[in-house]
């Protein structure tokens, strides 16, 4: 038996086992995770390129998105000139492609942005607050919640009139509930957590919490949603588009291109499926990029 | 309320052990590394006895109950051999394996709500198990059931044949989850810290019952815990365990009066009992290895008083020591 | 009481060597249990009824109790993350929270509490030295000099400030982390600690060098501390004085030395017996106590305790025991005990535990 010396310091500091590890913030892990994630990166490149050439149309298009010539009407794929052929106007697909996902991609985003703000805002007041102001908001958030987003979309549309602006108000409030639901349900969970009932031991007021430890921690969840909600975004304003609400012809946009090419379908049917292509490929980037996001945000941090 | 301790009859114990561990070791591959969560662990039990393995988290104390019941994720890789009454299990086809598990080896877990359906009653869950292992009527299965609930004693078992486990508290859930464990008499049980989650009083009941039903069926027991009361309370032997290994195995009175391991004597040293107040307590320094990057020699070295060279540089010899156990240390002093 | 210390006077002082920290009087906070078709109240929890005590500068007071018990509750009922239903509290002779005493807000700086899960008491996106330095920096200290506060401090818990300042909570062990909540909470320097089984999650060793620090921190920067934990044998390590809560009332408090050698309440003798042994050739043979620990929802009559008390007799269904003085021993221990049937005076079993 190994008889005891004098004991060592009494609260002697731990060794280091980390000691080798790069401190690291949460955020420059994620990007870490998402770097190393093949489809994310593959994802996130087409959808650089698709931005890129959409905001520099001019740039790589020669043609004019109105100019069109009925003697040029339907050209298939592979014209010289016109190398994804013209529509039913003669107008040539390539630039009005690009100079539509101008539209096409605002119309994604922006109401999921005003969504984020107004939505998340209400989200983050009914958290935290609690009680009667939770009942009450979400209570008006259900209601809003009831009707199904496109019927709703339609709806408003229908009472604004047409235009990209109010497509986009009108999206923006199909989107306010669910990102005010989620906000709602992440906030309350967090206010919970013993690290907000010691900031607010420390004599916090409610916007200092909110501030310092609240958003930082809320941010992520709803972000990735807010993320995934913009492919549905995309899909939804294309749609308005296409049934004559939102965005009107000439104006180049997706969804009014595929409705306008919808005839053309038995003689060009690749030049007609031209529009939906974009609207698929756009919209699945962003949902596959938001479950790229979800999975590099979701890991354990308990060492 | 103490008694002079009865040993357990040396002829309750057959001949052959009931469960035979040999050199089992677990293996996680994660993509940047490999992790060591049990390396080389080895025991017999026979029946009606118990062997507590203690361990502070990340020892790898629960991987090794896991890996005897098959229950680790497919990501490990386990090595070494395990035998169940003479019969090898370790790399059993799962339905097999499944058809062991609940008839000859059953476990017990430490949330018990967790480990329990919440969306069926408990006397549906027992007898349910009844009756896919051993084939009988819904009718007997359930009549067994309740007389395994009287047993576990749980008040009103009738009653609670019907109960839903979020509707029973944590000590009744972890009783009904033992009778769920005992319910085909299986000659081998688990126990995954079941009472780490209970408070005191329902603690000591608990490890009464378990001691209790134990002899009653002759059943051999692994019991593991973080708590060196309560493995004092219910083992025969005691298998001390730190990064994966069992630096210390032996009798229970024997290791807990005199531990040869610098580990165990500092675990000891660290359960606070009884008029020390004011004093300085002895802790072990430090905190446990990280166990994808283990460093060559003893585990335990760095956070060692007693360390020298060699013990930096190689793994310490299993030592035997009087009364059958074994030290792993350098500088244990071998038995004669 | 006598003073068998002698106590350092903090600058902030108030009310002298004599005047108890803390006092707290009929602290008393119910939970409604709310079903039904209108959310109407159905049951009421009583998580903490008529609490009263006293905490001395410079001790240690420990609670100990089982689930259900209301220490927890208790605690937040103290830092007022919670709002009482009744009861008082007078900080250093002040009241708090009225006009003419000491305000919340003034109270905090000088009360501060340790959580028990440790990951989950430090916000995951902030470097712990912002942790620390929160309190600080809202209370007014510039960004700097709180910055400054929180790395002299995690040298003062015993983690180097160079290694570990900007490292994040989930890069460090749950020892580690309880260390960098023991320098959040000193950050605003408190006079009072109140430690909510701060130790319970951690490893036996690891909880060894943390109750080694608290002593050392006591010491230095002489504190007061509230130690609640259902580990009997650590509150009997680190406290001056115990008290045992059952079901939302304290029914035994006293010195920890005679608290744990002569315990008068059943429960008290109940919970000690139950420890486990540590001597394998003198196994507990009976359990204590049967049943369950019972639900704070509607407790029975009179004593709580009745129903799994072997030694209850009719009176204790009738009339609520009161503290008293406990029988037996010194007049002025200042050990109280609320039972009808304290076990000195009825001779039973006087259990040396």
């Amino acid at each position: 038996m190994l008889d005891a010396s004098a004991s060592s310091t009494p609260s002697a500091p731990p060794a280091d086992v980390i000691a080798t590890r790069v401190p690291s913030g949460y955020w420059r892990g994620v990007a870490r995770r998402l770097a190393r994630d093949p489809v994310t990166l593959g994802v996130s490149l087409v959808l650089a390129g698709i931005v890129t050439i959409s905001a520099f149309a001019p740039v790589v298009t020669s043609g004019h998105p109105y100019a069109g010539s009925v003697l040029h009407r339907l050209e298939p794929i592979g014209t010289p000139g016109h190398w994804l052929g013209t529509d039913e106007n003669g107008r040539d697909m390539w630039t009005r492609l690009c100079y539509g996902g101008r539209l096409s991609l605002f119309a994604g985003v922006a109401p999921v942005m005003i969504a984020l703000f107004v939505g998340g805002g209400l989200g983050l007041l009914a958290g935290y607050a609690g009680g009667i102001v939770n009942t009450i908001l979400m209570r008006l958030m259900d209601v809003f919640y009831a009707f199904p987003s496109v019927l709703l979309a339609i709806a408003i549309c229908g009472l604004l009139g047409n235009g990209l602006g109010n497509a986009v108000l009108a999206l923006s409030v199909v989107f306010v509930p669910p990102l005010a639901r989620i906000t709602e349900t992440v906030v309350a969970q967090l206010r919970r957590r013993d690290f907000i009932e010691a900031a607010r031991a420390s004599g916090s007021t409610a916007f200092q919490v909110i501030r310092h430890h609240m958003l930082i921690n809320a941010l992520g969840p709803v972000l990735v949603y807010a993320t995934s909600l913009i492919s549905v975004s995309i899909i939804l304003a294309a749609g308005l588009s296409f049934l004559g609400l939102g965005v009107t012809p000439p104006r180049p946009e997706w969804g009014v291109m595929l409705n306008a090419l919808r005839e053309a379908i038995y003689v060009q049917p690749y030049v007609a499926a031209l529009p939906g292509l974009m609207i698929f490929l756009t919209s699945m980037c962003f949902n596959l990029m938001s479950d790229g996001l979800r999975s590099a945000m979701d890991v354990r941090l308990n060492a | 309320m103490s008694d002079a301790g009865t040993p357990i009859p040396a002829e309750t114990a057959t001949d052959s052990p009931v469960l035979e561990v040999e050199r089992l070791s677990v293996r996680f591959l994660r993509r940047d590394a490999e992790v060591a969560a049990v390396t080389e662990v080895s025991f017999a039990l026979s029946r009606g006895e118990t062997l507590t393995i203690l361990g502070e988290s990340g020892s790898g104390k629960s991987v090794t109950l896991k890996a005897l019941i098959g229950l680790l994720p497919p990501h490990a890789r386990i090595d070494g051999s395990v035998r169940l009454a003479g019969r090898p299990i370790l790399g059993l086809p799962p339905v097999e394996l499944a058809r062991l598990r609940g008839r000859r080896i059953a476990m017990v877990f430490q949330e018990p709500m967790a480990a329990l359906d919440p969306v069926y009653t408990i006397g549906a869950q027992i007898a349910e198990t009844i009756v896919r292992h051993e084939g009988t009527d819904w009718h007997t299965a359930r009549a067994r059931a309740r007389a395994l609930l009287d047993r576990v004693r749980i008040p009103s078992a009738e009653r609670r044949l019907a109960s839903y486990p979020h509707e029973m508290s944590g000590g009744m859930c972890q009783r009904a989850m033992i009778a769920l464990a005992l319910a085909c008499s299986p000659d081998v049980l688990l126990a995954d810290e079941p009472t780490t989650a209970l408070d005191v009083t329902v603690q000591i009941q608990l490890l009464l019952l378990l001691r209790q039903l134990q002899q009653e069926l002759g059943m051999a027991m692994v019991f593991v815990t973080h708590d060196v009361g309560v493995a004092a309370e219910i083992s025969d032997r005691l298998a001390v365990m730190y990064a994966g290994r069992f630096i210390e195995a032996g009798d229970v009175r024997e290791i807990i009066r005199t531990p040869r391991h610098p580990y165990t004597g500092g675990l000891l040293a660290a359960t606070v009992r009884g008029g020390r107040r004011g004093q300085v307590l002895e802790a072990i320094p430090g905190a446990p290895p990280d166990l994808a990057a283990l460093p060559p020699g003893c585990a335990f070295a760095p956070r060692c008083r007693f360390a020298i060279d060699a013990c930096f540089r190689a793994e310490p010899p299993a030592i035997a020591t009087p009364g059958g156990g074994l030290v792993r240390c350098h500088r244990a002093v071998p038995s004669s | 009481m006598s003073i068998s210390r002698l106590v350092r006077l903090d600058p902030r002082d108030r009310g002298g060597a004599a005047q108890p920290l803390l006092i707290v009087e009929g602290l008393r906070k119910y939970f409604p249990v709310r079903g039904g078709l209108f959310y109407r109240r159905i049951a009421t929890v009583h998580a903490v009824d008529d609490v009263s005590f006293t905490v001395s500068k410079g001790e240690t007071l420990g609670i100990v109790g089982e689930s259900g018990c209301g220490k927890s509750t208790t605690a937040r009922l103290l830092m007022r993350l919670i709002e009482p239903d009744a009861g008082e509290m007078i900080f250093d002779g002040e009241m708090v929270g009225s006009r003419t005493g000491i305000a919340i807000n003034e109270m905090r700086r000088q009360m501060q509490m340790v959580f028990q899960d440790s990951y989950s008491s430090l916000n995951p996106r902030l470097p712990i030295a912002e942790s620390i330095a929160y309190g600080p920096r809202i209370h007014g200290m510039k960004r700097a000099f709180a910055r400054a506060r929180a790395e002299a401090l995690l040298a003062q818990v015993g983690l180097d400030p160079g290694r570990f300042a900007r490292r994040y909570p989930h890069e460090l062990s749950g020892g580690q982390r309880q260390r960098v909540n023991l320098a959040r909470a000193l950050a605003l320097d408190p006079r009072l600690v109140i430690l909510d089984e701060a130790v319970s999650a951690l490893d036996k060793s690891i909880a060894a060098q943390i109750l080694n620090l608290l002593g050392e921190l006591k010491e230095r920067f002489n504190l007061t501390y509230l130690f609640i934990s259902h580990d009997l044998d650590v509150v009997e390590f680190l406290s001056d004085r115990v008290l045992v809560m059952y079901l939302g009332k304290i029914v035994e408090i006293g010195p920890a030395a005679a608290i744990y050698t002569h315990p008068q309440h059943p429960y008290t003798r109940a919970l000690l017996a139950s420890k486990p042994t540590l001597d394998p050739d003198r196994r507990t043979t009976q359990a204590p106590l049967t049943g369950d620990p019972p639900n704070p929802i509607d407790p029975p009559s009179g004593c709580r305790f009745r129903s799994r008390c072997v030694f209850a007799a009719p009176i204790c269904a009738e009339r609520v025991p009161h503290l008293a003085p406990a029988p037996g021993g010194r007049g002025n221990s200042g050990h109280l005990v609320a039972c009808h049937r304290p076990l000195a005076r009825i001779g039973g079993a006087e259990a040396d535990v």
